[in-house]
């Protein structure tokens, strides 16, 4: 991993040739004692003062191939660098903000503007994704760096460590040449003169009667239409006909729901998109874990994702991006694209890049296989999302 | 515990990464985390056939290479 974290910092050098930040980022099956030195070598590659920090990721996409840890157990580490005459970039690194995410979302905030001396634009958060479990902490951090800088856009993805045999994730690491923090978080953000965009697509489409959530607190939906979560969920999602889906569905509703292309989603007031909220497990009382925290009131709808809707979300998603930042060349996009897609376009999903640059004019282009996403949807304010396509431009 | 099983498991997992463990653990009675289970051919065929049942059939050449004689 050293060597190759080496390797792709010298190469990026060649088309970054003043840089001020490296983002490296690492698929998880690498050794973890192996990451503070693979950040050494990064540093040591580039130019004195050049800021590098990094996170563990589910897969990285580059150059037409798919290196995914979580369905192929591939590995890839990538170096992307930030700088040049027109783009400030500055950084903000934290340890775990679990129990404390606004604070550390403040933190991270404030750490970039100091740097900066202005109020950054956008930006990339590194939070902790799905792996903080039932204590999500990303939407936390996004409230908290919006209380420093209000108007900041962002894309981004949780952090990874791999995937329990639960299908719950394990913490990801954050590192710089100097520390790795279990589940530690990064905010990479710019300003000066650039144009920035932000798209997020899913290609969840509604598909039949949902149910209003008529008891929640936090992350767990208690009720359904006034019927337990769990009862009334099974009833939407699983099949009716057939006990052995419905009670592996009973078993573990998010396996079966990436299985079967079929969740629950709140429609977005401003277009044709869904924010999932797709039931993780059943408790012993019948509630349902959403890592999207649904609210008593809101309104669920039954979606699908199916390959073809997936495959046309990375366009709808380009054409957001171009809308967003006023441009139709871009210098570097890098799209966060959720690791469920990888399952739900199969083979398939090694065409994302091309698909990607099929609408898409762009130099330079990194996907990251995301585990909990940052999104924006058609210039709104970011949000911690799920099963989403979600990019970030500089043109 | 489990030596044989776990060299299955570890081979299954290397094959086809975390995700397919996830979907493989909630087709079965017993746990797949390395050194949790007892070596028992009713569980290494149960593996098996689970692994079958979700499209893959373990390379049983491949696998013996990654195990000790």
């Amino acid at each position: 991993m050293v060597a190759a974290a080496a390797e792709a910092a010298r190469t990026a050098l060649d088309e970054c040739k003043n840089p001020t930040v490296a983002l490296v980022f690492a698929t998880h099956n690498y050794p973890v004692g192996e990451l503070r030195e693979a950040a050494q070598a990064v540093a040591s590659a580039l130019p004195k003062g050049v800021r590098v920090v990094g996170g563990t990721v589910n897969g990285l996409i580059y150059d037409g191939a798919r290196y995914d840890a979580l369905f192929a157990n591939r590995r890839a580490v990538a170096v992307v660098l930030f700088g040049g005459d027109e783009l400030k970039a500055g950084v903000g690194f934290a340890p775990s903000p679990m129990g404390h995410p606004i604070e550390t979302g403040k933190d991270l905030a404030k750490q970039v503007q100091e740097q900066l001396g202005v109020r950054a634009t956008g930006g990339i958060l590194l939070g902790t994704g799905l792996a903080a479990g039932a204590t999500p902490c990303d939407q936390g951090l996004l409230d908290g760096i919006r209380s420093v800088n209000p108007r900041l856009r962002l894309s981004g993805t949780g952090l990874s460590g791999g995937m329990k045999v639960t299908g719950l994730i394990e913490p990801g690491f954050a590192f710089t040449p100097d520390r790795v923090e279990e589940l530690g978080c990064v905010l990479v953000c710019f300003a000066g003169n650039v144009d920035m965009g932000f798209a997020t697509a899913n290609g969840m489409q509604a598909v039949g009667t949902g149910g209003f959530v008529t008891d929640a607190e936090g992350v767990m939906i208690k009720e359904i239409d006034g019927r337990r979560a769990a009862d009334a969920i099974l009833d939407l999602l699983a099949p009716k006909d057939d006990m052995a889906s419905r009670a592996l569905f009973e078993k573990n509703p998010m396996i079966m729901s990436i299985e079967r292309g079929i969740t629950l989603a709140a429609a977005d007031p401003e277009g044709d998109f869904y924010w999932c909220h797709m039931p993780v497990i059943f408790t012993p009382e019948g509630y349902a874990l959403d890592y999207f925290s649904a609210r008593k009131g809101m309104a669920l709808s039954v979606v699908k994702i199916d390959p073809a809707a997936c495959m046309q979300a990375i366009g709808q998603a380009v054409t957001m991006l171009k809308e967003d930042a006023g441009s139709e060349e871009f210098d570097t996009v890098i799209a966060f694209s959720c690791s469920l897609r990888g399952f739900t376009l199969g083979t398939e999903v090694a065409g994302e890049e091309t698909e990607l640059r099929r609408h898409l004019k762009v130099k330079h282009q990194l996907g990251i296989v995301a585990n909990g996403e940052i999104g924006c949807y058609r210039h709104g304010r970011p949000f911690y999302t799920g099963w989403v396509y979600a990019l970030f431009g500089l043109a | 515990m489990g030596r044989k099983l776990d060299q299955l498991i570890l081979f299954v997992r290397e094959e086809k990464g975390p995700f397919f463990m996830a979907r493989l653990c909630l087709r079965l009675d017993f746990d797949l985390s390395p050194g949790a289970v007892a070596d028992s051919p009713e569980r290494e065929t149960a593996i098996i056939e689970a692994c079958k049942g979700l499209g893959y059939e373990v390379n049983p050449e491949r696998l013996a290479k990654r195990r000790p004689a």
